[in-house]
């Protein structure tokens, strides 16, 4: 039995087999390249190994050819040469033996992969030109070659077949390793069959008993029979043996090598046990290089394992033998202690050698301990004069010092261990080490001796060799001696009972059973001791060890019963686990087929209703655009009672979301129109000013977009608007996108439009902005972009003006018609327009609709839908106007708007103050306005009232459909008599209101708000305001004077009087230009142009001032003409400007052509700044639009120096005021 | 109108060997609960399967029939297949649900088998232990088994989030050297040869299965749901709601 002490094993084998197996490759390496053929081909001379990289060296076969080294490149291909080849090879060789060394070097070279650079080098520099040479030799080799060859050989073969008569199906083709699986039979499988083979002799034996039975008249019996009753047998004495090796303890944890009696335990050398007597040596002791596979055993036990061995150089018995050369025994220990005798194998260390050289005298010495004489070779003690011998063994066993130096000498004579070995008799023991063997240990070292009674254990006397009778081998004394004494196996072939006898040859059919049976058991016994007892079937025994270890069969079978279980677990465990991912998979898929369900919902959706979807992205996108949410639900009419009074139709997101969802809307057009109807609602209630109205354009421009682009996809889709589904076929897609910048420029010239309308021409540039903007970004997209822009602005007011125009007709014809509001707001426009044109900027939104271009930031969009809006817009203003007009007299009008009121006129006061309900009821539900805007704020509804200040003009417009008759004479009337006339008074209310009035018929809201604003400086400076257009710069000069002199005087003359509202409203609002020209237009004054109106800002008006690169600024136009001594403004100096300073604005209105004012800015060091109308906005008209240019700067000092302007310039305001109209107090303050 | 093709459910039977030793009382039903739950969905997916063809009649006859209709006809028409795939989403969210509580039915099962194998395990060591047998292979039965044991353990299918998984390649390669010696000769064809299954769901953004610790996204319409710590760049499960990149992604576009 093999024991592995504290396992080490399986790490040595696992070495030993890596190493084998390296063996292997290397071995199968070198056996390719040698079955190559040693043909010239491709052998290269091999570079020197030096000169390798690692990685080439790894990459290198060597190959010793006719004592050459040849390294290959394990990346060339390697030619595969047939004998023939050889052959032919060699024939050419043979032809050309002329130049044969000089051939196969050149031969060798072509495929030789260049060796190394150096070597190279070092070659053509030697013989460049010999290489050259060898070169073509070998080219005209080659082409020898290849012309000799084929007429050798043919380089095809040729197919041969023959016929077979009967087709006999070939064995399926291998498969594939993985098919195949080792099964290890279990234990019992194995039990059940005979694993016994028969040998020769037995069937010889069997023959003759045969024979014998078959003349005696008995059936023979068969191999396979004595095979099985072998196999029986066996285990009958396996089974018996194993009861008998109860008691066998496992392993001997503090076993020892009988050989140097040290319990040393490395991995590579380890102590071994024999299997049969339990001998433990060290494999290095014992001269086993490697741990074999299965049992092992001791060399007695292998070759007698019956009889104990008697050593030759020593009486003891026991311990580790190795045979001698001339086939007895001897210890290892004796014979390595005994100069004369040595290993002929110092690996294996056996056999031992040089029993015979031992001279007589050793054999003679008597051994001081066991005193036996002439029994085996003694040495003597190493000190000196000592002369005592003792027998190796004996001195073990007494614990005698006897060291083995470390110190190899590595004389290596094939003799012994050259080591130097020292022993000393008792007496000559190094002090202590006879005492205490540990001690020695720690000074000495290795020391042998000094475990004596390791030694006394190991060995036993024999007894003197004539009476050889006991052999029990008692050897073995130590402790564990009874576990020791078993190791008899020797002659134990168990003699199995013959009742066991009879119970394994029940299941056998043999006639004569149970003599067979005596003659097969003796013959086994026979058998088994011919081969010392081992036992005939390996497994068995091996098993039985194993078992032994596991101690009895029983818990043994406990084990392999819950192994089974756990087993059954496992497989369990697994048939859960393909459970759960089968689940998994059906989860995933179930999930999948919801997606996939919703898809098919969404599909089907589209093929149904397609219109729908596309309504539906429209008008969310529209709602999206819509931030505020001021569209989202209807308005409130309990908030705004008054709201249907001016809206007939309101019209808001949800509705539309309504109806969309009834299949009310077919198509694209009909969501527009509701769209259109809801923004023009939304302009038509709210005045100009507030963030509704602003929100209402914002929107517009916004959604007009999102619908153009929405009409484009319906067509493309082509929708059946009968339907709405997809058309059958769908139309030619061809392209709205593909365009040029060809078609665009063309479009661009105004000339190639001419044979357009207006409109069509509005339509097409509009498209060709979608397209351009949609297209990807370049300098030629944004140049376009703006040119196209510009365009549709001119082409924008072109339009308007036309309308205009006819609004005037309308007008004249009294109709009070939203159009008609178009139509004077057209009227009026038309001269701001015409002025606006004139004086230059395209871009100058402002002609069109003040807010408009302020609030897009795309100017080029907004004017486009303009024409719809117009109308609309007008329309809508005139009730937002009235509110407002109520609203400003209210709130914004508070403090200036009162005191103007009162100054001017007090029936028009008194009714904005307290009666402006009164004063709107006519037109408008007033009094509920101003309750609402309280409570709403920020709603819809609540800006109403700021817009009312616009009202003046919106008034009129609500009034439109119901009074426009009226109106128009209401201005008239109203100017005369403004308390007869609703509106009259309202405008009236304000100062800028009052000439509202009048001009509101004419002039849509732009004129109305400003003229609310104006109502505060109208105050100061209604006068100068007045100027109309065309007297602007007239009204420069006279304003001052102007100012001064009248303000709510001239309110009220200019109320009364249709003529001076004009310049009221001029002054009023500069920038709603159009108002002065409403007024023209209801006054018949049509050369009056809004732009101009802003150059109505007479001198003494606040302004917010422009300049490039700043943020407007609060500054006092100022009368360049005034007289050089300074004058008096309500008892406030004006300061003077420089003589520079108008030199430099007469230079620069040479240069521009256009008028521009001088303006004195609020800063600290009140500078002087020249600058067009456009750049001017009146200062203190609207909250709104000074907290805007308040909020205009966009670092915080920049800001916060514009507020101080401000504030000074509201300062300034109050003292004009105040010393106009005394108590006026003006916070600046609320305005922040 | 079908975008997708459909794909029938394969009516599969899973054979569980149904032993009753130590805990297998609760694994004896689970057969039986397996079925009923799969007959329900099947049950659900033929009423599915219906209510998509009369969808597709509705559709039809809406077709037809759209330019005669009022547009009030219209909506109602319309509402019926609403209703009607509404019916069919209710189903699918059923099949999932059952789909899930059968996962969670034999996750718990495996859970508990688990448990009772490693006491099961531990039973058998220390009889081993017990009988004193010291022998090497003994010792290397025990520490085999032991290892085994524990790979087992780890849920191959994605247990809970961060649960600790093998993959059965690393399963594999880890086992095998061990078992390749020495051990029990049943051992190492139990645990090793539960095959690679192709069809093993994948997950994550490499599509690969799963192994390792996974971490599940918190959208619960993550048409992944499940994440390699590696390939999401996480080491340890991080705190609070993890969303996996494709989600984020989505999330941020709304």
């Amino acid at each position: 039995m093999r024991r592995l002490r504290r396992g080490c094993r399986a790490g040595v084998v696992g070495l030993d087999m890596g190493r084998g197996r390296g063996r292997g490759r290397g071995r199968g390496r070198g056996a390719t390249v040698s079955l190559r053929p040693p043909s010239p081909y491709r052998l290269q001379l091999s570079p020197s190994r030096e000169t390798l990289t690692y990685a080439q060296a790894q990459k290198m076969v060597e190959v010793d050819l006719d004592g050459r080294l040849h390294r290959i490149n394990i990346t060339d291909p390697l030619p595969v040469i047939t004998e023939d080849e050889m052959m032919a090879q060699d024939i050419v060789e043979c032809n050309s033996n002329k130049e044969n060394s000089e051939q196969t070097q050149s031969r060798a070279r072509p495929g030789r992969k260049p060796p190394n650079t150096k070597s190279r080098r070092r070659e053509s520099k030697n013989s460049s030109h010999q290489s050259r040479r060898s070169g073509s030799q070998h080219h005209a080799q080659s082409q020898t070659n290849s012309s000799q060859q084929p007429s050798h050989h043919s380089p095809l073969p040729e197919p041969t077949f023959r016929v077979l008569d009967s087709l006999c199906p070939l064995d399926a083709p291998p498969l594939p390793a993985s098919y195949y699986r080792f099964i290890e039979k279990t234990g019992e499988e194995q039990d059940r069959e005979a694993e016994y083979d028969m040998d020769e002799e037995d069937l010889a034996w069997l023959d003759m008993v045969n024979q014998k039975r078959v003349s005696d008249g008995h059936a023979s019996v068969s191999p396979d029979t004595f095979e099985l009753l072998i196999d029986r047998l066996e285990r009958e004495s396996v089974l018996e043996s194993r009861s008998q090796a109860l008691s066998q303890s496992a392993v001997d944890e503090d076993a020892f090598c009988c050989v140097c009696l040290d319990d040393e335990c490395l991995n590579s050398n380890v102590i071994l046990f024999c299997d049969i007597c339990n001998l433990a040596v060290h494999q290095e002791c014992y001269g086993v290089p490697y741990i074999p596979e299965g049992q092992w055993l001791c060399r007695c036990c292998l070759q007698s394992p019956s009889r104990p061995m008697d050593c030759v150089l020593c009486p003891n018995r026991g311990g580790a033998f190795k045979q001698t050369s001339d086939g007895r025994w001897a210890h290892v220990v004796c014979a390595i202690w005994i100069p004369e005798v040595c290993f002929a194998n110092t690996v294996f260390l056996e056999p031992v050698e040089g029993v015979k050289n031992i001279p007589p005298a050793r054999w003679k010495l008597t051994c001081y301990l066991c005193k036996q004489k002439g029994r085996g070779a003694s040495i003597q003690c190493h000190k000196a004069n000592c002369y005592r011998a003792f027998h190796v063994t004996c001195a073990q066993k007494a614990g005698l010092f006897m060291k083995i130096d470390p110190v190899r000498e590595t004389g290596v004579n094939g003799t012994t261990f050259s080591v130097k070995k020292t022993a000393f008799c008792e007496n000559h023991s190094p002090v202590g080490s006879r005492q205490d063997g540990s001690g020695d240990e720690t000074t000495e070292g290795r020391l042998v001796g000094g475990r004596g009674n390791r030694g006394q254990r190991s060995y036993t006397q024999s007894p003197p060799p004539p009476p050889r009778k006991k052999t029990p081998k008692g050897q073995k004394k130590g402790k564990k001696s009874p576990a020791r004494r078993s190791t008899v196996p020797v002659l134990l072939v168990p003699q199995i009972p013959s009742h066991r006898l009879n119970k394994i040859c029940t299941g056998v059919a043999v006639q004569r059973k149970n003599q067979f049976m005596q003659r097969l058991h003796n013959y086994w016994l026979l058998k088994r001791q011919s081969r010392n007892g081992m036992p005939l079937i390996r497994r068995l025994h091996s098993h039985l060890q194993s078992h032994k270890a596991t101690e009895q069969r029983e818990p043994d079978e406990k084990l392999s019963a819950a192994m089974e279980e756990l087993r059954y677990w496992q497989k369990l465990r697994q048939d859960l686990e393909r459970a759960r991912l089968l689940v998994e998979l059906i989860r995933k898929r179930e999930r999948l087929k919801r997606e996939q369900m919703k898809l098919h919902q969404a599909a089907l959706e589209l093929k149904l209703t397609p219109a729908l979807i596309l309504l539906r992205s429209t008008l969310d996108q529209l709602q999206e655009k819509d931030t505020a949410q001021i569209f989202l639900k209807p308005v409130n009419l309990a908030e705004v009672p008054d709201y249907l009074e001016f809206i007939s139709r309101p019209m808001d997101f949800s509705t539309m979301r309504a109806k969309l969802e009834a299949h009310a809307y077919c198509s694209i057009g009909d969501l527009e129109s509701d769209f259109n109807l809801m923004v023009s609602n939304c302009l038509k209630y709210n005045s100009k000013e507030t963030a509704f109205h602003q929100a209402a354009l914002h929107l517009r421009e916004v959604g007009g977009a999102i619908l153009r682009h929405a009409h484009r996809q319906a067509q493309s889709i082509g929708l059946d608007p009968s339907t709405g589904m997809h058309l059958p076929d769908s139309p030619n897609k061809h392209g709205f996108y593909q365009c040029t910048w060809e078609d665009v420029d063309s479009l661009l010239d105004p000339v190639n439009r001419l044979h357009m309308s207006t409109e069509e021409q509005l339509k097409a540039l509009l498209e060709k902005l979608d397209l351009v903007t949609s297209m990807r970004s370049s300098g030629g997209r944004t140049k376009r972009i703006r040119l196209l822009r510009r365009e549709i602005n001119t082409v924008g007011y072109k339009q308007q003006r036309s309308q205009l125009l006819n609004g005037k007709e309308e007008e004249e014809e009294e109709e009070g018609e939203d159009e008609k509001d178009n139509g004077k707001k057209d009227l009026v426009e038309n001269g701001p327009l015409t002025s606006a044109l004139t004086p230059g900027t395209d871009d100058s939104p402002p002609t069109l609709e003040p807010s408009c271009p302020a609030l897009s930031p795309l100017p080029g969009d907004a004017p486009p839908e303009p024409p719809v809006l117009g109308p609309v817009m007008a329309g809508r203003r005139s009730p937002g106007r009235s509110y407002k007009r109520q609203r400003s007299s209210r709130s914004g009008g508070n403090g200036p708007s009162d005191d103007d009121a009162d100054v001017p006129e007090t029936p028009t006061a008194c009714k904005q103050e307290e009666a402006s309900p009164d004063v709107c009821p006519s037109e408008t539900p007033c009094p509920p306005t101003n309750a609402s805007p309280l409570t709403g704020v920020g709603r819809r509804t609540s800006v109403l009232f700021k817009k009312a200040k616009n009202g003046a003009r919106l008034a009129k417009n609500k009034a439109a459909q119901l009074q426009n008759g009226g109106t128009t004479d209401g201005q008239t009337n109203g100017l005369d008599s403004p308390a007869d006339v609703p509106k009259p008074p309202s405008s009236t209310v304000l100062p800028a209101s009052s000439p509202a009035a009048p001009p509101t018929p004419a002039t849509p809201s732009s004129p109305s708000p400003h003229q609310l604003r104006s109502r505060g400086p109208s105050s100061d400076s209604e006068g100068d305001k007045t100027l109309p257009l065309l007297f602007k710069e007239e009204g420069f000069t006279n304003g001052l004077g102007k100012d001064k002199d009248d303000d709510s005087d001239a309110i009220f003359n200019d109320q009364k009087q249709s003529a001076p509202p004009p310049p009221k409203r001029s002054r009023g609002k500069p920038a709603l230009a159009k108002v002065p020209e409403s007024q023209n237009g209801d006054s018949g004054r049509s050369m009056l142009l809004p732009f101009d109106s802003a150059t109505e800002l007479t001198p003494l008006d606040l302004v917010w001032a422009k300049c490039r690169g700043y943020p407007s600024y609060p500054a006092m136009v100022v009368d360049p003409d005034m007289p050089q001594e300074g004058l008096l403004h309500n008892g406030i100096p004006i300061p003077v400007p420089p003589g520079d300073v108008l030199k430099l604005g007469e230079r620069r209105q040479k240069e521009t052509g256009e008028r521009h004012y001088l303006v004195l800015f609020f800063d600290t060091k009140r500078t002087w700044q020249w600058l067009p109308r456009d750049k001017l906005l009146p200062m203190g008209m609207d909250d709104t639009v000074d907290k805007l240019r308040l909020m205009e700067g966009k670092k915080p000092n920049v800001r916060k120096s514009v507020h101080t302007a401000y504030d000074r310039a509201m300062v300034h305001l109050n003292h004009v005021m105040n010393h106009v109209k005394g108590n006026l107090t003006f916070n600046p303050s609320n305005f922040i | 109108m079908h975008l997708l093709c459909r794909w029938r459910k394969p009516l599969f039977t899973i054979d569980i060997l149904v032993y009753d030793s130590l805990g297998g009382k609760c694994i004896e039903n689970l057969p039986c609960e397996l079925q009923r739950n799969f007959t329900l969905m099947r049950d659900l997916d033929n009423r599915t399967e219906e209510k998509k063809g009369e969808i597709d009649k509705l559709a039809e006859e809406y077709i037809s029939s759209v330019r005669n209709l009022a547009s009030e006809q219209r909506v109602e028409h319309l509402q019926k297949i609403q209703s009607a795939y509404s019916k069919c989403k209710e189903f699918s969210d059923d099949k999932v649900q059952l789909a899930m509580q059968t996962y969670e039915m034999v996750d718990k099962h495996i859970r508990r088998l688990d448990a009772d194998l490693a006491r099961f395990e531990n039973e058998l060591k220390e009889k081993l232990e017990v009988s004193g047998y010291e022998s090497p292979e003994g010792r290397g039965l025990k520490k085999g088994e032991g290892r085994g044991l524990r790979e087992k353990r780890g849920p191959r299918g994605k247990g809970r989030k961060s649960s600790d998984e093998d993959s059965p390649r690393n399963k594999k390669l880890k086992n095998s050297p061990e078992f390749s010696d020495s051990l029990l000769p049943m051992q190492p064809s139990d645990v090793l040869d539960m095959p690679v299954d192709p069809n093993e769901p994948t997950y994550c953004l490499c599509h690969q299965v799963s192994y390792g610790e996974m971490i599940g996204c918190d959208n619960p319409d993550c048409p992944i749901e499940w994440f390699h710590f590696a390939c999401v760049d996480l080491a340890t499960k991080p705190k609070g709601k993890w969303f996996c990149p494709r989600c984020t992604q989505d999330k941020k576009k709304k």
